[in-house]
């Protein structure tokens, strides 16, 4: 790129992490348009897309062969998000102001939730799909109970647009992130608003009432598979990894050659536990799909096959399989480099049933 | 994980404060938590049953198909939280599989059984959703294994031990009722229970007062204990198996001290010892129902008559009064602990409302904004050495960088949370309705 490099230039370290299994390319056809998220099914069959030309696609996951198209939104969608307990269901949230319920089978839209006022950014499910938490750039995080289509609580406490949620394992925290530069730490049954986080390099603190000091927008935010750890990303191009219990960054991921990993995108980030030392994936403004070391925040991998940013990835089976949506309308799905697989996992599974009874976790209908 | 962000001294809290939600669909008359309390069943008086989530504390399911026809007596979740057994008095124990429900092409009454009359209460075995003992209007107790479509049921006798050996010739231990023979056709088994944990015996409670226990593999009978004189109306057992608390309709809970059943075989080696007596000397009111919390250590019970509208709480080492609970404007009749929220529930005997009592919190202030923080008197402000030594960014940056060199564990987390429950026990998540 002919930008000279303050550090020593690092190359990947593994560059043989994940394989290619394979890349779709909607840009051959009609005008190019951005996919926003990308989603795999709870059962690991399909996967979703959402794109600004208000389309949602659902892919089978082995072939990349197209499932269904759903319609009906009337604006760009901005997120999806699949029911944790029916693979069948996703919702959806758009620009044109409603969230979505989809039935994959039937292809028809189940339920309209309207409220927000402004674009709606983000959604996410409660573990138990029955609670839907949505995120907009009207400043508010609205509870709803998906049952009944009743709104729960609306939360008002940003001062900018919402642009991420995520949820602990034991789904009592929200944790929202906004362009004002606060992360907020809510507790889902009572709505108390239960911890703020915000960086700030210089010493001293800040709130978004403080004009003087520049918080930059926080663009996602992910929690790590113990709830513990806040991963968050913002447009000052750092990805930062917070203890929120004492309120610290511990961890901070740059990009190649100390780069900005995005400035002007909203770039997802997962956690991979599949490897023997766990790893963070982020998409990326301009270096496509990025690998951290957790303990060495070294970069250990990067897939780029294009020219545009990488908005979204997702992963399923604690990373076996990971896949990429880009804002020029590429979809890779890469799998696990067998050798990478952390061999001594302990099932965990008999934690689950203690009567000896059939125990399935999710029937699926 | 919240609890671990609230205010300590509130998540330190033994019991609930404060009456925090009304629940009103349909009119209930039985309510029971799952173990790990994240699902309220209630049981209603035209014999279906809803369950609700406690997160949003709406209706999830409504089991109005192939449900009873008459009030439910008695719920019971099984431990994994997919099984629940109701009992109606239309006759009928019914069990049903939570992954069927919200699917029609399923019924989830997976296993019923009728009776001869109406059921008083059935219990399910803590560590088998296929086995379950009732008690039976006008009938003896019965034991029932649904493993097979055709269920065994098996009778349990009422007569205590002790009066078995004198069968038939007309002594009774008490001589408080003349007509002996004729009266001991009356006696009654009320009430029927499974020690927590491994379900190994059975405890049931007659109409005169005996307390038989029963062991579970074989269902004889190993001891009877005469606790009261008048008719027993619930036997609760403490979660961890320490206490046994008798409600009598001679208006006194009375408290029992368990011995070790689990590593004393021998019956005749147990000493029941009555620890405490729990009455209303005032008032002298009837206790209606009655819960211990988790590990015991405190017992709620709701009141009979149209006078009382409370719960009262009481601390069970010292057995002291420490709670009222206020806020139903009504009679209250079940009353059932969710452990792990620190939630009280009761049911309103007019209105067939839930009531639950929890712990409140309250707002941190400072919460929300960082900058900010709660204290509890002035401080005297010392300004430090350092505090407004400009420091170059790019420095403070670097050195921020540098001391980020220790290992961060992402993946292994809390195996119980703030109030020692254990979370890493994945309960049973019912299906939704979504179409």
């Amino acid at each position: 790129m002919g930008i000279p490099s303050v550090e020593h230039t690092t190359q990947p370290s593994i560059p043989d992490l994940y394989l290619l299994k394979y890349s779709l390319n909607q840009s051959s056809s009609s005008p190019i348009s951005s996919i926003n998220s990308i989603r795999i099914s709870p059962d690991g069959k399909t996967f979703a897309t959402c794109s600004s030309d208000t389309i949602i696609r659902i892919y089978d996951l082995t072939t990349g062969t197209l499932i269904a198209e759903l319609l009906g939104h009337t604006k760009g969608v901005s997120d999806i998000v699949y029911s944790p307990i029916n693979s069948n269901i996703i919702a959806s949230c758009s620009d044109d102001l409603t969230i979505r319920l989809w039935s994959i089978k039937t292809k028809k839209c189940i339920k309209i939730l309207r409220k927000h006022t402004y674009h709606i950014t983000t959604i996410k499910f409660v573990s138990k799909g029955n609670i839907l938490i949505s995120g907009s750039a009207d400043e508010t995080i609205t509870i709803w109970d998906i049952t009944s289509g009743r709104i729960l609580t609306t939360l008002a406490a940003h001062s900018d647009p919402v642009s991420s949620l995520c949820l602990t394992p034991d789904n009592s925290i929200i944790v929202s992130a906004s362009y004002d530069g606060l992360m907020r730490l809510f507790d889902l049954e009572t709505s108390q608003c239960l911890k703020t986080l915000t960086y700030n390099a210089s010493h001293g603190t800040a709130t978004a009432s403080t004009t003087d000091v520049l918080n930059f927008p926080i663009s996602n935010v992910e929690i790590s598979p113990n709830g513990l750890y806040i991963l968050s990303s913002s447009l000052d191009g750092l990805v930062r990894l917070w203890d929120y219990m004492s309120n610290k960054v511990i961890k901070t991921y740059q990009g190649i050659n100390g780069q900005p990993v995005s400035e002007h995108f909203n770039c997802g980030a997962k956690f991979i536990i599949k490897t023997e030392t766990p790893k963070i994936v982020s998409g990326s403004e301009k270096s496509g799909i990025l690998l951290w070391d957790v303990q060495t925040k070294e970069i250990v991998y990067q897939f780029n096959n294009g020219n545009d940013a990488v908005l979204e990835v997702d992963t399923l089976d604690e990373g076996r399989i990971l896949v990429s949506c880009s804002r020029d309308g590429i979809i890779n799905v890469f799998e696990l480099n067998k050798k990478y697989i952390k061999q001594d996992k302990i099932a965990t599974e008999e934690l689950n049933t203690r009567d000896g009874t059939p125990f399935e976790k999710n029937p699926s209908p | 994980m919240n609890l671990s962000l609230q205010d300590p001294f509130s998540v330190a809290k033994e019991y609930p404060e404060g009456l925090t939600h009304t629940l009103q669909y349909g009119h209930s008359v039985i309510l029971q938590f799952t173990d790990r309390g994240d699902y309220l069943a209630s049981g209603l008086a035209d014999g279906s049953i809803i369950i609700y989530d406690m997160i949003s504390s709406a209706p999830i399911v409504h089991l109005d198909t192939g449900c009873h026809v008459r009030p439910i007596t008695s719920l019971n979740w099984s431990s994994c939280g997919r099984y629940l057994l109701s009992s109606s008095q239309d006759w009928y124990v019914k069990l049903w599989d939570f992954s069927k429900v919200n699917n029609s092409e399923e019924d989830p009454v997976i296993r019923q059984v009728k009776f001869d009359g109406p059921i008083w209460g059935a219990s399910l075995h803590p560590d088998d959703p296929y086995v379950f003992v009732a008690s039976l209007f006008d009938d003896s107790p019965v034991h029932v294994d649904m493993h097979e479509e055709v269920a065994k049921v098996t009778r349990l006798t009422t007569t205590p031990l002790e009066n078995q050996d004198a069968l038939g010739e007309d002594v009774d231990m008490d001589d408080d009722e003349p007509k002996k023979t004729k009266r001991k056709d009356r006696h009654m088994t009320l009430v029927t229970t499974f020690t927590p944990n491994d379900g190994g015996y059975i405890f049931t409670g007659t109409s005169k007062g005996w307390v038989n226990i029963f062991e579970t593999k074989t269902l004889t009978i190993k001891r009877s204990i005469k606790i009261a004189n008048s008719n027993i109306k619930h036997l609760v057992i403490s979660s961890n198996g320490r206490k046994l608390a008798v409600n009598s309709s001679d208006r006194i809970i009375r408290q029992v001290n368990l011995p070790d059943l689990i590593n004393i075989s021998d019956a005749n080696d147990w000493e029941f010892e009555i620890d405490h007596k729990y009455q209303d000397v005032v008032n002298r009111l009837q206790w209606n129902s009655m819960s211990y919390n988790h590990n015991g250590e405190f017992l709620v019970a709701s009141t009979y008559g149209q006078s009382s509208h409370d719960l009262y709480v009481w601390e069970t080492s010292m057995g002291s009064l420490i709670k009222i609970l206020e806020g139903a404007n009504e009679e209250l009749i079940d009353v059932k602990w969710n452990y792990s929220r620190c939630t009280i529930g009761s049911i309103g005997l007019d209105s067939g409302a839930i009531y639950l009592w929890s712990v409140v919190f309250p707002q941190k202030w400072s919460a929300l904004a960082p900058d900010f923080v709660e204290i509890e008197e002035n401080i005297e402000y010392i300004e430090g050495e350092d505090e407004f030594d400009i420091i170059d960014d790019n420095e403070l940056t670097k050195k921020r960088l540098e001391e980020e060199d220790f290992n961060v564990d992402v993946v292994n987390g809390d195996l119980v949370d703030a109030r020692g429950f254990d979370i890493r026990r994945k309960g049973f998540i019912i299906p939704i309705a979504y179409e």
